[in-house]
């Protein structure tokens, strides 16, 4: 009866890598395509993959890599966004981004997001969704444990430490919790577009004959703040907001 | 006597030098040409046709000419000049000729028979056209003078490859005299890289015939050209605006301006002709990587001028490129310094030279090198690649590797530079690049499948809490049976009792008696205390049997029961028994798994 979750997990393990072990084997055509520096081979061994469902922030990542590797630099952040929302705290994502980042022709000063804001995004973006998944799975458990200990022992400072132990794991599970569910919110929904027109007007409002803002240009990152019809309103990392086509931009 | 000998013979030596020298200056130089002052005439218009000869001939035979009138000829004249030592004659033969018929005439050919050797003349075409009246006169001289003055474009070559050197040289053909020359423009040469050749004012004068028409040429542009593309490229316009002097025999005016024959000045603009050069790109198959679009003929070489040297020396690295090409555009040669030397700009020394026959010379790149540090380095090979227009191929020239040994330098005091830390430098960024791709992670995941919020989560995090309420009711159950004492004891009882007695069956295969009766004593007595629930002090065989009684154990079981502690008892202090020890054994044994199955 014990064994009965191990065997669960077991099975469905089992049951999902049977089905991702082509796509694993397609991932790895990509990157022995990549070593050879055959990008375009490599970029539609990635493309394959990720049009059958299938991904993983190393898809993303490798994908991203090509691009850049064929000058294809909008695509290129579009694809390092995708695999950073997939792993967050990936220093070499970050770090390709940001030489991606350096290539594109708008530099834009970013307005620094309120403190508590940033220390929790940046918080709940030190582990991927499914790792803060298992981190609530082991921190049950182990709060279990001590739940029991609890009610099991008879001294008082066992009987003691273990309950603030279990008030404190509680705590921690329930932070865990939101946390997973902060990053599973930006995994699922896209708040985010990436300019893919070299060369793109921003509109006052959603009227193709509607007095022009300002100019941004190809793999800028923009915040799409509201859809209607055809149209996006988006915002830049300055603060400035207009209107644009959603044919301009591709959504991370 | 030899010496003498020789002396003696001189002047026949002499004479006999003299007189080969003659004849092969007769065989070799005999040149035989023809030409007309102008070919195009009006009827009636007089010009001369002249046959030049230089070198000794035997006999001239002059073409047929009754075609043409002939006012006078042929008319004889020689020339003699001295040329680097060297004498030549020319004979010249002329005519005096005049057309009386409109169209297209030609002298055919002369002939010289010079020893046994027969030259022939190319034949002259002349076009023979109306006299034109006196009021058109104006018009028919502008259209003349494009016939005396003309512009001509040269090119070495009309098929090149990219960065192949051309030749291209103007040429102004004339015969009348001119003025005021002056370039209005010169050829853009759109598509090469050009250097104009210096003109040596002295030297680029002479006389040239041209259809059969004797001009005088001045080379009036010269220019090397490297075509930079692929493509049909242009050697284009060169203009020059000049004044035309024409003998005006037509007009009326005075005695004296008919006698003295005036001149009218005319402006006229001179366009030249244009060259189209079909330029192929160069070879991609066996081009090396490193090729950065030297064409031509060159030698390369490397020198260093120290090997051994002590830390913050300088050392001067010498590179040489010699040879004829695109020497301008020949850049720096890639070398890869070790990066801890100091290295400062190469110092480009260009010493080309553009000749008529191109750009010639040789460029030098010096660098000055400070090395820093101590140690054994080395500079690898240093290649230069260029395309080799004979060969037709690239080719690759490499230097040797130089090993520089660098001892290391002296500090200023020893004491002090313990301390410094002027020797520490930032790492140096070299290149800028993305990261490698992740080739460790194969795991894909089909979308949608989070483990975050999925069943299996939700699943496992059920399971930790029903595991906890599994064990606290487990826990709960196990403190309730705990809970009664005396039910616990009694349950212990037999096997306390059990215990007991093996140690007493030891005792007995020991053989000693006392501590075996005592032990199964000690096991019965025990025993029936923990079960009964009886202190052991307070033990007597008649509380004994009154409770086992209570519980409803048979007096049969109680009567042997009591025997065999008796008779413990009795052998504990008197060994004389009735019974045997393993009756007594057995007995106890009995009894007690009796008990333990009725009293509960």
């Amino acid at each position: 009866m014990r064994n009965l979750p191990i065997i669960l997990l077991s099975l469905m393990f089992s049951i999902s890598s049977i089905a991702s072990e082509h796509y694993s084997g397609i991932l790895a055509n990509g990157n022995e395509a990549y070593k050879t520096e055959n990008y375009n081979d490599a970029i539609t061994a990635y493309e394959d993959v990720l049009s059958a469902d299938y991904y993983s922030a190393a898809v993303y990542y490798n994908l991203a890599n090509s691009y850049y590797k064929t000058g294809q630099i909008p695509n290129a952040i579009l694809h390092y966004e995708k695999a950073l929302k997939i792993d967050p705290s990936n220093s070499d994502i970050q770090y390709n981004l940001s030489i991606a980042n350096r290539q594109i022709t708008d530099k834009l000063e970013s307005i620094p997001p309120f403190f508590l804001s940033l220390w929790w995004k940046n918080a709940s973006q030190v582990l991927s969704v499914d790792s803060w998944g298992w981190l609530i799975i082991s921190s049950t458990f182990l709060g279990a444990f001590l739940f029991g200990f609890f009610w099991q022992t008879k001294t008082e400072t066992s009987k003691k430490s273990s309950f603030y132990g279990f008030i404190g794991i509680l705590t921690l599970t329930i932070f865990f919790f939101f946390a997973g569910q902060y990053q599973k919110n930006i995994l699922e929904t896209s708040t985010e577009a990436i300019v893919f027109i070299p060369s793109l007007t921003v509109k006052s409002s959603p009227v193709d004959n509607s007095k022009k803002l300002f100019v941004v240009h190809e793999g800028i990152k923009v915040k799409i703040l509201e859809s209607l019809d055809d149209w996006y309103k988006v915002s830049i990392s300055d603060g400035n907001t207009g209107w644009i086509k959603k044919t301009t931009v591709e959504q991370i | 006597m030899r010496k003498a000998n020789h002396i003696a013979n001189l002047p026949i030596l002499i004479l006999f030098v003299l007189f080969l020298g003659a004849f092969g200056i007769a065989k070799a130089q005999v040149k035989f040409s023809a030409s007309v002052n102008k070919n195009t005439v009006k009827i009636g218009d007089r010009f001369q046709v002249s046959f030049k000869i230089s070198g000794s001939a035997d006999s001239f035979e002059p073409p047929a000419m009754n075609q043409f009138n002939v006012h006078s000829g042929p008319n004889q004249s020689t020339s003699r000049s001295w040329v680097n030592g060297r004498s030549s004659s020319s004979l010249t033969y002329t005519y005096l000729l005049s057309a009386n018929k409109e169209g297209k005439f030609v002298i055919g050919e002369a002939k010289l028979i010079a020893g046994k050797e027969v030259f022939t003349t190319q034949p002259i075409e002349i076009k023979v056209v109306k006299s034109t009246s006196q009021n058109k006169e104006t018009n028919a001289n502008s259209n003349d003078v494009s016939n005396y003055v003309f512009l001509k474009c040269y090119t070495s070559k009309n098929n090149a490859v990219v960065g192949e050197q051309i030749i291209a040289t103007y040429k102004l053909y004339y015969n009348v005299n001119l003025s005021n020359l002056n370039i209005k423009a010169v050829p853009s040469f759109n598509g090469f890289w050009s250097e104009l050749v210096e003109l040596d004012p002295n030297k680029n004068r002479g006389t040239e015939v041209l259809n059969g028409v004797t001009y005088n040429v001045a080379t009036i542009h010269k220019s090397v050209l490297f075509p930079q593309r692929s493509g049909d490229l242009v050697a284009d316009e060169l203009i020059i605006d000049l004044i035309v002097q024409i003998k005006d025999n037509n007009r009326g005016g005075s005695v004296f301006d008919r006698l003295l024959g005036r001149y009218k000045n005319i402006e006229h603009q001179v366009k030249s002709t244009t060259r189209k050069i079909v330029v192929t790109p160069l070879p991609s198959s066996g081009k090396p990587i490193d090729f950065s679009g030297a064409v031509g003929k060159f030698s390369f070489s490397a020198t260093l001028d120290k090997t051994n040297i002590t830390a913050n020396e300088a050392i001067n690295l010498k590179i040489v490129i010699n040879g004829s090409g695109n020497l301008q555009l020949i850049g720096e040669p890639k070398i890869n310094f070790p990066s801890d030397f100091e290295v400062y700009d190469a110092k480009v020394n260009d010493r080309t030279a553009v000749s008529s026959s191109g750009v010639a010379g040789k460029k030098e790149f010096e660098y000055l090198i400070i090395p820093r540090h101590g140690g054994d380095f080395e500079i690898p090979s240093i290649e230069f690649t260029y395309y080799d227009i004979n060969k037709k191929k690239y080719i690759t020239q490499k230097s040797k590797i130089f090993k520089i040994h660098v001892e290391k330098g002296d500090e200023n005091g020893a004491s002090v530079s313990q301390f410094s830390r002027k020797n520490q430098s930032e790492i140096n960024v070299i290149g800028n690049d993305i990261r490698y791709i992740n080739t460790t992670e194969l795991k894909v995941t089909k979308r949608g499948n989070l483990f975050f919020g999925s069943g299996l989560f939700y699943t496992l995090i059920a399971t930790s809490i029903v595991l906890l309420i599994g064990f606290l009711s487990i826990q709960k159950k196990l403190a309730a049976y705990n809970s009664n004492s005396v039910l616990v004891k009694g349950r212990k009882a037999n096997k306390v009792a059990i215990k007991r007695l093996s140690v007493a069956q030891k005792h007995l295969q020991n053989r000693d008696e006392k501590l075996f009766y005592e032990e199964i004593f000690k096991a019965i007595y025990g025993y029936l205390s923990d079960k009964l629930n009886i202190d052991v002090a307070q033990l007597s065989k008649d509380n004994i049997k009154q409770s086992l009684l209570a519980n409803k154990v048979n007096a049969d079981i109680i009567t042997l029961l009591l025997e065999t502690l008796s008779s413990c008892e009795m052998a504990r202090f008197a060994p004389v028994t009735n019974i045997s020890k393993q009756e007594i054994y057995a007995n106890s044994a009995d009894v007690i798994s009796k008990i333990e199955e009725l009293v509960k």
